[in-house]
């Protein structure tokens, strides 16, 4: 690489550039929490202008300093999150890009050719704005987005006058800043403005494209889809998110999966709530014999576990502990966060009655029996009539199922008028999801004298190679689970079979190279996890040896390519010695002349400074150097003693 | 340095300045061209007097002047002459091309095949043409001028390295300032100045002059430098294709031909500066992400320039 040239100016990115940058990076501040990186990103920006831009792109420093920045930025980003699995859902990896992107913008205003750089910086500072304003505060946005325009307006104003040579066109007039100014307001105002009325709309879209950003779990739709108080609304888990929950490798025989059961009816909501069951240690049989099935879960959901009913184990693994409520169906919950995988032991025998079926304690009975005051009569009566046409608990089963099944259509949407929703979902025959469905059988079963309760999981059905399952968000269903005596706990699923999430789950082809890349990115991560402190050290200390190594060696080639110095031969000692005195009287009177440029040239730009008193005797150095010029170049017997005369003038001049 | 010299300069740089207002350095390139011996390429927009210029030159020297005008269909027998058989003789007979003057102006150059060009090679170097294995020497003084339009626009192609290799200097003129361009106007109103040139120097005044610049001392620190500069191009990663030997030699002749025109009878390391870009920029080729990463050749030869030590 040349070194950068003696006299051209330092190069810098022009300022509204910086500015929009900056701008961007403030608003990922404010909307996505504060995190020390971008502050020193903004520093780095600024230090651009304090130091001029050096580098060229795409050589060695900077693909040094790239992999560094973005090193730090998805180690630090991963190190910030809480729970190991929420680092990389989708709505840290928007932050992470945008952090990248503005790591980029900072390598590129600091490139040396800043030919089109200042549009790149343009480009990165509008993806980071982008994503900065996909935040709820609105104020940011209106303060941020009309910045934003006048610095983008600002830099293709700069940008145009150097494309095509014009100057630029003057802001003095006051109708032109005020159209500026307007035309800004104008952008900025229709952003927020856009942003406010079809907010709803763009975040539905956001939330199909990538998945829901997470959000509390107390709000009803959960990243998980299942809400851990369900109450019977106009919808169910909609939209249904395509987040990856589970991958469940080795073979699956069942694909209920229990997550958690309520037997308390009120109203059109079930309880009780995950706080107020009491959880105790669980043995789960984790060393039951039979095949198994090595579960990864991708998101925590409050720890709570999924398994088939008829399983006849769950392993957590050496580091997981397992609390669960067994007397109301779980949830089982598996601690700590970190650890992501837990293996089923598959069931034999139909139905079998693994650890997860609990026995029926004589107050969980009760509460199973139980058909709520505010049902309507008329449901009692119904359910009178089928404890009355099948003595055998099974029998009763099947004619709740086919009851509704035959009499209920499937709906994604429904209404929930007024009184309790149960009872009109059966009696006026409504089309509605999955959750009427399972209350209605629970309620019809337990009128008709067999224990039920209602139960969430998640349907399972995707299929993702050879004895590997996929359970994404949208599989969430309810169902109701009937204890019958002499068997146990049974799954009463009443949906009809194009209700059920392999007839409703949507798909799309790059869902699954979006699994790739999460299973990739949390490998290595969990490698890196796995490795201690001082392999970490060492392999940090391993990388940077090579990186170093390697510019070491190419800084060494482009030296020895670089021509050694040299100097050229004078014919005579006493011009050398004047042409010494000469520079000397130059540096002395505040103009030393650069190695790579002749006198002639350094003086007259000396005279094209216009100052008043130049400190150099113009003329007379012009004339010295004729004379010297003449002596050094000319050939011919030097007229040394002239040459002395003029410099000693010179010299006497400047005491 | 001898009068002569400087008279023939001054006598055609006042003619020359009759039809070409405001240019006095593109019209002092041209000149230490010729009087280097070497080429000139002219290259610039289209409408900036190029050909005029040519034309004004051509004028200004008597001596016998050729025109090509170089279009896409232009056949190297066009340029060079051909044999064609005389029946009732029963020989073959050599009719000479338009290229066999002592000013030669190449206008368009760059609206023709490099085929066609190729022609040219010979010619431009060695003063010469072999056709049919016979050599024939073009007469003394020969001096092309060529013109074209930078490449970017339509209907073009560009020369060849080893072409551009062969001219001395690329010239580029400009538009003119208001002042000049007004006195274009009324000078133009009725008749064009052309038409009323004379020539003012003859063939043998131009062959003096030359032989009279290659007289012009070059100190060896002079010549160092100036190699230095060329070689300094050599190793550059931004360049494909670096300087020649025939660059260095353009360059020494031509830093020559200025310190002569100049007045001096030694060559300083300014005339090699100023002479830099104009006898270098053209010749070197750009490697591929230097050009698209919107590095022009002049920048790099400024590069050098800013390096190089100079001579004490």
């Amino acid at each position: 690489m040349t070194s950068p040239p003696a006299k051209s100016p330092r190069v810098v990115p022009p300022w509204p550039a910086t500015a929009a940058g900056l701008v961007a990076m403030t608003t990922l501040f404010l909307a996505s929490g504060p995190t020390p990186l971008l502050p020193l990103l903004a520093v780095a920006l600024l230090a651009v202008y304090a130091f001029g831009a050096q580098f060229q792109m795409g050589t060695r420093p900077v693909q040094f300093t790239r992999l560094l920045l973005f090193g730090t930025i998805f180690a630090l980003r991963g190190e910030r999150e809480s729970s190991l699995m929420d680092a990389w859902g989708p709505a840290q990896s928007l932050d992470t890009i945008a952090l990248a992107a503005a790591a980029e913008l900072v390598i590129r205003a600091w490139q040396r050719d800043m030919w089109g750089g200042a549009k790149r910086m343009l480009l990165l500072s509008g993806l980071v704005m982008l994503i900065g304003c996909s935040t709820d505060n609105e104020r940011l946005i209106a303060y941020a987005a009309p910045l934003y325009f006048l610095c983008v307006i600002l830099t293709l104003r700069v940008e145009r006058a150097r494309a095509t040579g014009r100057p630029k066109t003057p802001l003095r007039s006051l109708a032109l800043v005020g159209a500026v100014i307007a035309v800004t307001l104008g952008m900025g105002g229709a952003v927020t403005r856009a942003f406010d009325s079809h907010k709803s709309e763009i975040m539905e879209w956001g939330m199909e494209k990538l998945g829901e950003r997470a959000r509390p779990p107390d709000t009803g739709a959960s990243v998980s889809g299942l809400s851990k108080t369900p109450v019977l609304g106009s919808t169910f888990n909609q939209p249904g998110s395509s987040a990856r929950l589970l991958k469940i490798q080795g073979g699956l025989n069942d694909p209920y999966l229990h997550q958690m059961a309520f037997d308390e009816y009120h109203n059109g909501s079930w309880g009780p709530d995950l706080k107020q069951r009491i959880y105790g240690p669980a043995d789960l049989r984790p060393d039951a014999p039979g095949p198994r099935a090595r579960v990864t879960r991708y998101v925590n959901d409050d720890g709570c576990l999924s398994a088939p009913l008829s399983c006849a184990g769950i392993d957590a693994g050496p580091h997981g502990s397992l609390t669960w409520a067994p007397e109301i169906g779980g949830p089982v919950r598996l601690e700590p966060e970190d650890v992501v995988t837990y293996d089923i032991v598959r069931g034999a025998g139909d139905p079998n009655q693994g650890p997860l079926c609990a026995p029926l304690t004589p107050p969980e009975r009760v509460r199973c029996l139980q058909v709520p005051p505010e049902v309507d009569p008329k449901v009692r009566a119904l359910a009178r009539q089928f404890a009355a046409g099948n003595a055998d608990p099974r029998g009763r089963v099947e004619a709740v199922v086919r009851f509704l099944m035959r009499n209920n259509a499937y709906s994604l949407t429904t209404t929930r008028g007024n009184g309790d929703p149960v009872s009109r979902f059966i009696l006026e025959r409504k089309s509605a999801h999955c959750e009427y469905f399972g209350s209605a059988a629970t309620i019809l079963l337990r009128g008709a004298g067999v224990p039920t309760r209602y139960a969430i999981g998640y349907y399972a059905h995707e299929d993702d190679g050879p004895g590997t399952t996929v359970v994404r968000a949208q599989d969430a269903h309810a169902w109701a689970e009937s204890w019958i005596d002499g068997i146990g706990w049974v799954v009463v699923d009443a949906t009809p079979g194009n209700g059920r999430p392999n007839h409703t789950a949507k798909s799309a082809w790059w869902w699954k190279w979006r699994d790739r890349w999460q299973d990739l990115t949390m490998a290595f991560r969990s490698w890196v996890n796995g490795l201690g402190t001082g392999q970490r050290l060492s392999l940090v200390g391993g990388l940077g040896l090579i990186l170093l190594a390697s510019s070491l060696l190419r800084w060494w080639q482009v030296r020895r390519m670089r021509p050694p110095a040299f100097a050229y031969a004078v014919p005579s000692e006493a011009l050398a010695a004047l042409a010494g005195r000469f520079e000397a009287y130059l540096a002395r009177r505040g103009r030393p002349c650069p190695p790579a440029l002749p006198w002639q040239e350094h003086l007259g730009s000396a005279d094209e400074s216009r100052e008043a008193a130049p400190p150099v005797d113009i003329a007379g150095a012009r004339d010295f150097v004729e004379a010297y010029n003449r002596a050094r170049f000319g050939g011919g017997p030097a007229a040394l003693a002239a040459l002395h005369d003029a410099l000693r003038q010179l010299e006497n001049a400047d005491q | 340095m001898s009068e002569d010299l400087t008279t023939v300069v001054t006598r055609i740089e006042t003619n020359l300045a009759r039809v070409v207002k405001g240019k006095p350095e593109s019209i002092r390139l041209v000149l230490i061209g010729l009087l280097a011996g070497g080429h000139v390429l002219l290259e610039d927009v289209p409408g900036t007097g190029k050909t005029m210029l040519a034309r004004s030159l051509a004028r200004t020297l008597a001596g016998e002047f050729r025109r090509i005008q170089f279009t896409p269909d232009l056949l190297p027998a066009d340029i060079t002459g051909s044999s064609f058989y005389n029946p009732r003789e029963g020989v073959f007979i050599f009719r000479e091309g338009p290229v066999f003057a002592n000013v030669v102006l190449a206008d368009e150059i760059n609206r023709t095949s490099p085929r066609t060009q190729s022609a040219l090679l010979e010619v431009m170097s060695e003063g010469q043409i072999t056709i049919e294995g016979v050599s024939r020497a073009l007469p003394q003084p020969f001096f092309i001028i060529a013109t074209q339009n930078p490449t970017d626009f339509h209907g073009t192609y560009p020369l060849p390295e080893a072409q551009l290799d062969r001219f001395a200097l690329r010239v580029t003129l400009g538009y003119p300032d208001l002042a000049h361009e007004m006195e274009i106007l009324v000078s133009q109103k009725r008749r064009h100045p052309l038409e009323d040139l004379e020539p003012v120097v003859g063939p043998a005044d131009v062959l003096a002059a030359q032989e009279r610049v290659r007289d012009v001392r070059v100190d060896a620190a002079v010549a160092e430098y100036l190699l230095r500069l060329v070689q300094s191009t050599r190793g550059d990663a931004r360049l494909r294709l670096g300087l020649s030997t025939r660059g260095s030699l353009a360059l020494y002749r031509t830093a020559q031909a200025r310190a002569a025109v100049a007045g001096r009878d030694f060559v300083l390391p300014e005339d090699i500066r100023a002479l830099a870009v104009p006898v270098l920029a053209h010749r070197l080729g750009l490697d591929t992400k230097a050009k698209y990463g919107g590095i022009l050749p002049h920048q790099i030869i400024e590069d050098a320039l800013a390096q190089v030590p100079v001579p004490r």
